[in-house]
């Protein structure tokens, strides 16, 4: 084993359920002296049954509406108009209706997550019960229908099917993680100066305008046999400043250090993204990210759901109905309850 | 080591009739430790789940909620037509040509040999991308190729029904040379006598092909269609590089959900069972088909 291992936020918890005892207690090392350098919601999901931290902070996924300038200007469209999901869908309709293509793509149920969390709520609710068919459930599958029936979203198929139209322009916007950044910078280098960013649309007038995708944490294998010396290097690692802004300017990774946005960098405006202040714009929305629970079978119930949307997307099963089966298989998968 | 043991303490430990045990030793210690052991261990844990990172036992849990699950059912119901569409055609095709390429006239015989077989010892990973570019719907070569005379594109790998055919292709594109060797093996050995007192009484070359080849291959073609079937029931390497299991499970194999409630979710407890399971399934297969 590693003395230091990144991990996936949202794959955390499926390590700690069923290996409790993986991670070093780092609030006994003293890490707690760092709590208040992060975001809450990004610092609940790296804690323990008791409190403790396990996992040091390191990257955050802010979930923005990312569009190609160039199309929404050909097509009359303002996008800092698009304030709801409806007013998105209404933008939509123009921006197909000039282009011939479609307004987004989708391969999975990314967004159907981010979705949720926007509102408070996600897979499960705080007691670790299957909460999918929640009235935020509902709203999110309302919207992916709507999108649907108004062929606005495109079925991608996998990562690399989701970068080539987003390349070869299919799609005129990304609702996603800041992280698609470093992926767009590296792979649609000519895209340059043509993408930029809106907060993301809000279920209803007035409604959050943020959402979480990804992200990751520094947790030390208790099997380590250097803990202090892995503690050290993971917390230089998370805490300095100059490191979390040389990984956003190379690879997109937002970081989940908050002191960082006061840096000059944070603010700069970015070529690629249409010369304005792109990783600011994301910054803005991190304090407003709801805490959501990322529960040990998260990675059960995502392969269930993206079944679900496949079903949805492929062979036009309802997005109710996709709620309701989904949650029902995952229950069935994972012996949960269900909170009706 | 055992003779300097013999030297010093004077006592015969190998005898002739000793030693065959010895030779024996190592090949049944590493049998115990990499076969018998995780076999039985397997078991044990097909009847545990763990409860906050401790087994526990639980009975037939595991193999009742296997009965009640939909996705299991639906992975068997995608190994079996695999079974029954892919292995018929693919050693079809592996019996057509290991007759072509044992055809005394034909020229430049090794190059095809070598041809037909390459896929087998291809890197699947690198040939899954490779189809996964020419399957592509909108940009893929196969696609263009039939818009080019005129057709319609095809969702080679994201509509259910033709993701399923695109893995039927794949597995056959992979593994018919690899049959078709085992099968030429096999026609090399059927004795030249036969096909001249065939000929002395006037059969054609499909009364022959029917009569003498088939029968004559009978035991091969057996063989063939054992390994064919024990690798349905474990494929696992086509549909995680092709289709990722989808659309919407229509490609997923028993052991690529076996592998992903083992090695993504952790669940080694489920993952086991449906091992045992679809082991039992294997060799009643088997047991029935064999019984002839």
């Amino acid at each position: 084993m590693p003395d230091v291992t990144q991990i996936e936020n949202n794959r955390i918890a499926s390590f700690t359920e069923q290996f409790p005892d993986a991670f070093t207690n780092l609030s006994e090392m003293g890490y707690d002296e760092h709590a208040d350098k992060f975001p809450e919601a990004k610092l609940e999901g790296l804690k323990d049954a008791e409190g403790n931290i396990i996992a040091m902070p390191r990257d955050l996924g802010p979930v923005g509406l990312m569009y190609r300038v160039d199309i929404f200007k050909e097509a009359g469209v303002d996008p800092t108009s698009i304030k709801t999901w409806d007013d998105y869908i209404e933008a939509g309709k123009k921006v197909v209706d000039h282009t011939g293509n479609y307004l987004l793509g989708g391969y999975d149920d990314n967004l159907l997550r981010v979705m949720m969390q926007q509102q408070g709520s996600y897979y499960f609710n705080e007691e670790g019960k299957l909460n999918i068919t929640s009235e935020a459930g509902q709203k999110a599958a309302d919207v992916l229908q709507r999108l649907k029936d108004e062929e606005l979203i495109t079925f991608t198929n996998n990562w690399d099917g989701h970068v080539a139209a987003m390349k070869n322009g299919e799609v005129a916007t990304q609702p996603g993680a800041v992280w698609w950044s470093g992926t767009m910078i590296e792979q649609m280098p000519e895209l340059s100066g043509k993408w930029d960013m809106v907060p993301l649309p809000a279920m209803e007038e007035g409604g959050t305008r943020a959402s979480n995708n990804g992200g990751s944490a520094l947790g030390v294998p208790s099997s380590s046999d250097n803990k202090a010396a892995a503690y050290a290097f993971a917390e230089f690692a998370t805490t300095d400043v100059d490191s979390q802004i040389k990984a956003l300017q190379n690879r997109g990774l937002f970081p989940a250090l908050t002191t960082a946005y006061e840096e000059p960098e944070f603010s700069e405006n970015q070529e690629y993204f249409n010369n304005e202040p792109f990783f600011q714009k994301f910054a803005e929305v991190v304090p407003e990210i709801p805490a959501v629970n990322h529960d040990g079978a998260e990675l059960e119930v995502r392969s269930i759901m993206g079944s679900e949307i496949e079903a949805f997307m492929l062979e036009d099963k309802p997005a109710a109905d996709m709620l309701e089966e989904g949650e029902n298989r995952a229950s069935q998968q994972t012996s949960k309850e269900t909170t009706n | 080591m055992a003779v300097q043991a013999e030297k010093k303490e004077k006592r015969k430990w190998i005898t002739p009739k000793t030693a065959p045990y010895f030779f024996l030793f190592p090949a049944v210690l590493l049998f115990l430790a990499f076969m018998v052991y995780p076999i039985i261990a397997s078991l044990i844990l097909s009847f545990q789940t763990r409860v906050e990172g401790v087994y526990q036992f639980s009975g037939l849990d595991n193999y009742i909620r296997l009965f009640s699950d939909p996705i299991f059912y639906k992975a068997l119901g995608n190994t079996f037509i695999i079974l029954f569409v892919q292995v018929p055609i693919m050693l079809f095709i592996a019996l057509l040509l290991a007759v072509f390429l044992n055809v005394k006239f034909l020229r430049a015989r090794a190059f095809y040999r070598v041809s037909f077989f390459t896929p087998a010892v291809t890197s699947l990973v690198a040939a899954s991308i490779i189809f996964i570019l020419l399957l592509n719907t909108d940009y893929g070569l196969v696609n263009f190729i039939l818009a080019s005379i005129g057709l319609e594109k095809v969702e080679w790998l994201t509509n259910s029904f033709w993701a399923r055919v695109s893995l039927i292709l794949v597995t056959t594109w992979r593994w018919a040379g690899y049959n078709m060797v085992i099968l030429l093996a096999g026609l090399q050995n059927i004795p030249n006598d036969l096909y001249e007192a065939a000929s002395i009484d006037g059969a054609s070359q499909i009364r022959k092909f029917f009569h003498i080849t088939i029968p004559q291959l009978k035991p091969v073609l057996l063989f063939t269609f054992v390994l064919s079937t024990i690798g349905t029931f474990q494929l696992f390497d086509e549909p995680y590089n092709l289709t990722n299991g989808g659309p919407n499970n229509a490609t997923l194999t028993i052991t690529y959900y076996l592998y992903n409630q083992g090695f993504n979710y952790f669940d080694f407890g489920y993952a086991s069972a449906i091992a045992i399971l679809s082991y039992y399934l294997s060799l009643f297969y088997h047991g029935y088909n064999l019984r002839w």
